[in-house]
């Protein structure tokens, strides 16, 4: 069959290029003759004189205009243009100069004390569970049938915590006393302590105590140490979950 | 608030009048604080970008790969760290001057609420980007700022476990949280472009770049520094020591020693606290403002003139609605309008010559209308006519709301008139009154050149004066009658000198007396 559509030329579509081949000319013509790129490119005579008359009555114009302001006289003096003579240019020169110079010495001077330098940092830094505030109890079963099916879970356990209480000493006085909340919004998640305090450095008697549960005043984990610190050292005081203790690094 | 601008007013006028001299106007870089921050964080941006190329992003390699740029290739990744540094350090000078200034002349309040408020997230979007840049080069220094700032976020406790863990012994960093932090000192500054093209969306036609003669002295200047004295590092970071003796960059850190002292809840308030009352400042107490301006469609063409000047990008040009053949038409947003009167001043309705009953024009003040300025105007010509006799030169000044009051510098001969801004007079009024005979010169003023209050009064003046710029002042009107002198308010001795010299000038000229009966026949 004849098919037009998937006819090729040289390998081109024959269906792309007769359009082209139709159309093209029309356009060129329409453009050349109607929109007038002809008289664009090579104008006629008289297009150009009147162009040049054009022109010419511009050029009039401005020189008219030019006249008037010469008789006008002293212009209105536009923007101050001011003239930069070496005094403005070394003006500049000192005003960048100080400028630079109060950014390069604040850009790290003067200097800053973070801590005295013969000071060691301690650092307290441990996540520790509180008790549950309840012990988890087996459901009864009247309790268990009142639940929907999905949820008979056999204990009720309470999931609150108690907050954690932490203190420390440092050669009998204390450095650190704090409580600290469980987080999570249900309130039973870890209590977080994170605490840093400058002590002198050398020989130090070191006395740490925690307990987990509100409901009593004895401490469960107490531990007791001498430690020598070094000027800058860090010592962190932290816990270990897995083995239950206090632990220095 | 008022009572306490005043003598800053005067303190910030003083310095102006004082870095005119050796820059002139256009270049003072204290009337250029916003466009200069622009500017430096495009220099800090180019930078940053090749000190990424040489950084390398572990916490082991970083502190060497710092170290090398600043030693073995000081003379380009060593110039590009200290151009990134210093750079950042003076955009935060320049962003305090831009900001106390933009306050010192009430430029926050009223439509410009808007611009201030989205300021404030700028300040924090600049310094986490400048301090989360001194946590990379991992030294004793970033150290230091990383843990507290760390400590500073934990008080919040909204992560699980305290940040600050990161830091606790050696070893506690890990690569993948020094990452974490080298993506927040990226997303940082990208943030603050986005905030910062923002803040300047609702500034109509906003001047971004610096004038080339200060772009190009302060990167001259940033690069001698940088060469003079590059930016280093302090002894790399350990985290089983903690540094004691810092050199701060004060720009960035003048609140860690008060952190340390006052502890992160005291540095969250005074940080929320200070945000807030800056970010209400616009409306303690709000500005007073007269009326927006309206349009009479009557006499309006859809020039789009008024939409062209508006320095508040108040008037916005709509399809015409009362079947008038004219394509467009005004319509003011009256939230946008200071009523400012610029709009006025360049409608080419606006010209007192019309002989109607009323004068009116296509857009006008409700509380300052154009049939006032004239009227006030002619009063002027009458009262400096009455005054001296018809030989010697009158004068009338024509000033604005925020310049020297123009009548402090009167004088036998010389009136002054006080419109919302100096471009609201239509050139046509100095046609009017040099041709109407009413004064043999018209001396124009308002606020310091490239400082105007309204942002564009004295620029549009000048170029309608010149003729660049629709309605112009016509050939016709003789320009040695003219004079230009702007003045701040408290450049009033140097105006009446200006007053007093066109005086005499005006006296010498050879027709002045002559035309003088001429010229009052003519009469308005
Ligand atoms: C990096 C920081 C900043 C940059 C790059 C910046 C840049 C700019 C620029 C380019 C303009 C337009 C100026 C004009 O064309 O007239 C402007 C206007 C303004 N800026 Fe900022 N700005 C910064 C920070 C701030 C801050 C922190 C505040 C205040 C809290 C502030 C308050 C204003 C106000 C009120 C204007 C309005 C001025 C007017 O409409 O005449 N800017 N700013
Ligand atoms: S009065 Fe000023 S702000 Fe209002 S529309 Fe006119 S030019 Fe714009
Ligand atoms: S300048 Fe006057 S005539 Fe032109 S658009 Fe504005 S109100 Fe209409």
């Amino acid at each position: 069959m004849f098919d037009l559509l998937s006819m090729r030329f040289a390998g081109v579509p024959v269906f792309y290029v007769v359009p082209l081949v139709v159309f093209l000319p029309l356009f060129v013509t329409i453009v050349w003759r109607v929109v007038g790129l002809r008289d664009m490119l090579f104008p006629p005579p008289e297009i150009k004189e009147a162009r040049e008359r054009l022109k010419e009555e511009e050029r009039a114009e401005k020189a008219r205009l030019e006249e008037k302001r010469a008789r006008a006289g002293t212009q209105v003096k536009m923007r101050r243009r001011v003239s930069l003579g070496p005094l403005q240019w070394a003006g500049q020169a000192v005003t960048y100069a100080l400028f630079a110079v109060g950014i390069g010495y604040f850009s790290n001077a003067p200097d800053y004390a973070a801590m005295a330098p013969d000071h060691a940092l301690i650092k307290v830094s441990l996540s520790h569970p509180g008790q549950r505030k309840e012990e988890c109890r087996k459901r009864t079963r009247e309790e268990l049938m009142k639940l929907p099916p999905n949820m008979r879970a056999p204990k009720k356990c309470s999931r609150e915590r108690w907050p954690v209480f932490f203190e420390m000493e440092l050669d009998g006085t204390l450095l650190y006393r704090d409580s600290v909340k469980p987080a999570g919004l249900a309130g039973d998640g870890h209590s977080n302590f994170y605490h840093t305090v400058a002590v002198p450095a050398g020989s130090h008697s070191l006395t740490v105590r925690m307990r987990d549960r509100g409901d009593t005043e004895d401490f469960k984990h107490v531990f007791a140490r001498d430690v020598t610190l070094q000027p800058e050292q860090i010592l962190v005081v932290g816990f270990a979950s897995d083995t239950g203790t206090i632990t220095l690094r | 608030m008022t009572s306490i601008r005043r003598p800053l007013q005067t303190a910030f006028l003083f310095l102006d009048g004082l870095f005119d001299r050796p820059f002139g106007p256009e270049w003072n870089p204290l009337r250029q604080m916003g466009t200069l921050s622009f500017y430096l964080f495009w220099i800090v941006a180019v930078s940053g970008i090749y000190v990424y190329i040489l950084f390398d992003t572990s916490v082991a390699g970083a502190y060497e790969s710092v170290e090398y740029m600043t030693h073995e290739q000081w003379y380009l990744g060593g110039v590009m760290r200290s151009l990134h540094r210093y750079g950042s350090d003076a955009m935060v000078v320049t962003m305090a001057l831009h900001l106390t200034r933009e306050f010192i002349f009430d430029r926050y309040r009223d439509v410009r609420w808007f611009t201030w408020f989205t300021g404030v997230p700028i300040i924090w979007f600049l310094y986490v980007s400048g301090v989360s840049g001194y946590w990379l080069v991992w030294d004793q220094l970033a150290q230091y700022i990383a843990i507290a700032s760390m400590e500073w976020l934990d008080w919040l406790g909204i992560f699980g476990k305290p940040v600050a863990n990161n830091f606790l012994t050696r070893g506690s960093l890990g690569d993948r949280f020094f990452t974490l932090l080298l993506f927040i000192h990226i997303f940082g500054p990208l943030f603050l472009l986005f905030i910062m093209w923002i803040h300047v969306l609702r500034v109509s036609q906003p001047r971004i770049n610096p004038p080339r003669g200060l772009a190009i002295g302060v990167l001259l200047m940033l690069t001698v520094l940088s060469l003079a004295k590059p930016a280093v590092s302090h002894p790399p970071a350990d985290l089983g020591t903690t540094p004691t003796e810092l050199g701060l960059d004060w720009f960035y850190m003048v609140l860690y020693p008060a952190f340390d002292a006052w502890g992160p809840g005291a540095m969250w308030a005074l940080a929320v606290g200070v945000s807030f009352f800056v970010a209400a400042l616009p409306w303690m107490p709000p500005l007073k403002k007269p009326k927006a301006a309206e349009v009479h469609l009557d006499f309006c063409n859809g020039c789009t003139r008024c939409f062209l000047d508006c320095p508040f990008g108040a008037v916005t040009m709509q399809p015409r609605t009362d079947g008038r053949p004219f394509e467009q038409e005004a319509v003011v947003r009256p939230d946008l309008c200071t009523a400012c009167g610029i709009c006025v001043g360049a409608c080419p309705t606006s010209t007192p010559f019309r002989r109607t009953e009323k004068l009116t024009t296509g857009i006008d003040l409700p509380d300052f209308s154009l049939a006032h300025v004239r009227e006030i105007t002619v009063k002027a010509m009458e009262k400096a006519r009455a005054e001296v006799p018809e030989t010697e030169p009158h004068i009338i000044v024509f000033g604005c709301d925020h310049g020297v009051d123009p009548p402090l510098v009167e004088r036998p001969g010389v009136r002054g008139v006080r419109l919302p801004c100096i471009s609201m007079l239509p050139p046509s009024f100095i046609d009017f009154v040099l041709s109407r005979g009413g004064a043999d010169g018209v001396l124009i003023t308002g606020c310091r050149e490239c400082d105007c209050f309204n942002r564009f009064g004295d620029r549009w003046m000048m170029e309608r004066i010149a003729g660049e710029r629709d309605p112009y002042l016509r050939e016709r009107v003789p320009r040695e009658r003219l004079r230009v002198s702007w003045a701040a308010p408290t450049d009033r001795a140097k105006l009446e000198a200006a007053v007093e010299r066109f005086q005499g000038e005006l006296a010498a000229l050879p027709d002045t007396a002559e035309e003088a009966p001429r010229r009052a026949a003519g009469g308005a």
